[in-house]
């Protein structure tokens, strides 16, 4: 009799142990240690950045946003070139690469005391001054004419506009 | 000097340039166009290698446009060719230098340089070479039959 209950108490034991194993056999292993990348997207309203070096220039926006630490996106942004007669370049958007010095800039508006260059797209070199489009490229000198081509370089600082491929200037009124 | 047809110009009309490659230098004041260029001003168009623009202080009136290398130049009174072309639009004159030649009609002016001026006046210089003018007498209509008067 005592052998009985001798085994049965064991057997209590062990089904009093079984939901504990379970649970514990249950429980999901750890998560796997997966190396996740922190992206800094921090978003930072009325955004400017002025320059520091010979080249004196602001870059503003109204929201930015810190894509990595050389990556700012910026949405509407002006750039801003101060020479004798400052020159503006206006977008719909643009990535500013701190490491390169440059703005890529999508739709840029390149307005001049002389004349406004319009692009579908264009590069802005802060160290050299230079705005060179990727798409055809449309200059006009309002109430003087326009010209049109393949691609234009604006040498900012030196007021020298090149435009390559296909140029088609209209000029008017420029022979009274 | 040998008159030619004077014509009247709409100076309201664009001038209309094409090339290959402009380089305009807004401190300079010019816009230089390279690679086959063709320049039309109403009925007149002039094609060459390069043309320049001059403009004026204002930057809205051109002052003097150059046109070098293989240049023609056709209006409604005839056609000219030279190496060098420069028109002077506010003294509306044009000059034509080197192996300058002009033709209107069967007419012909052959010389280093020739000055056109919009009223029709045409002056030839030569300088390395002679002069040549081929001018053909009007003929005139008499009565019937025609005849040709010296």
């Amino acid at each position: 009799m005592r052998r009985k209950l001798y085994r049965l108490a064991v057997l209590l034991a062990f089904l009093s142990l079984l939901p504990l194993v379970l649970f514990l056999s249950r429980r999901e292993e750890p998560p796997l240690k997966v190396k996740v990348k922190v992206h800094q997207r921090q978003t930072i309203e009325n955004f400017t950045l002025e320059s520091t070096g010979k080249r004196v220039w602001t870059l503003s926006a109204p929201e930015a946003q810190m894509v990595d630490k050389d990556k700012i996106y910026l949405k509407e942004p002006v750039l801003t070139v101060y020479l004798k007669e400052p020159v503006k370049i206006y977008a719909d958007s643009a990535v500013y690469f701190r490491d390169k010095g440059i703005v890529d800039l999508i739709s840029p508006r390149l307005v001049t005391a002389n004349y406004t260059a319009y692009t579908g797209r264009g590069v802005y070199n802060l160290k050299t001054a230079t705005f060179k489009s990727l798409t055809t490229c449309t200059a006009t000198a309002p109430g003087k004419g326009s010209t049109v081509g393949a691609s234009c370089t604006v040498k900012v600082d030196k007021g020298v506009v090149i435009i390559k491929g296909k140029v088609k200037s209209v000029l008017y009124g420029a022979l009274k | 000097g040998t008159p030619l047809k004077k014509i009247e110009v709409n100076k309201n009309l664009p001038v209309v340039v094409e090339a290959q490659e402009l380089i305009y230098n807004d401190k300079k004041r010019q816009a230089v166009y390279i690679g086959s260029v063709v320049a039309q001003h109403g009925s007149t168009v002039i094609t060459g290698d390069k043309l320049i623009i001059y403009f004026g202080p204002a930057k809205t009136r051109i002052t003097k446009i150059v046109v070098e290398g293989n240049v023609h130049v056709k209006d409604p009174r005839g056609e000219g060719w030279c190496d060098e072309l420069i028109y002077y639009p506010m003294q509306e004159k044009v000059v034509l230098l080197g192996n300058a030649k002009l033709k209107q009609g069967k007419n012909v002016l052959i010389g280093d340089k020739i000055i056109a001026y919009r009223d029709g006046r045409v002056e030839v210089v030569g300088l390395k070479q002679k002069v040549k003018t081929v001018i053909y007498p009007q003929e005139s209509r008499v009565g019937n039959g025609n005849s040709t008067r010296p």
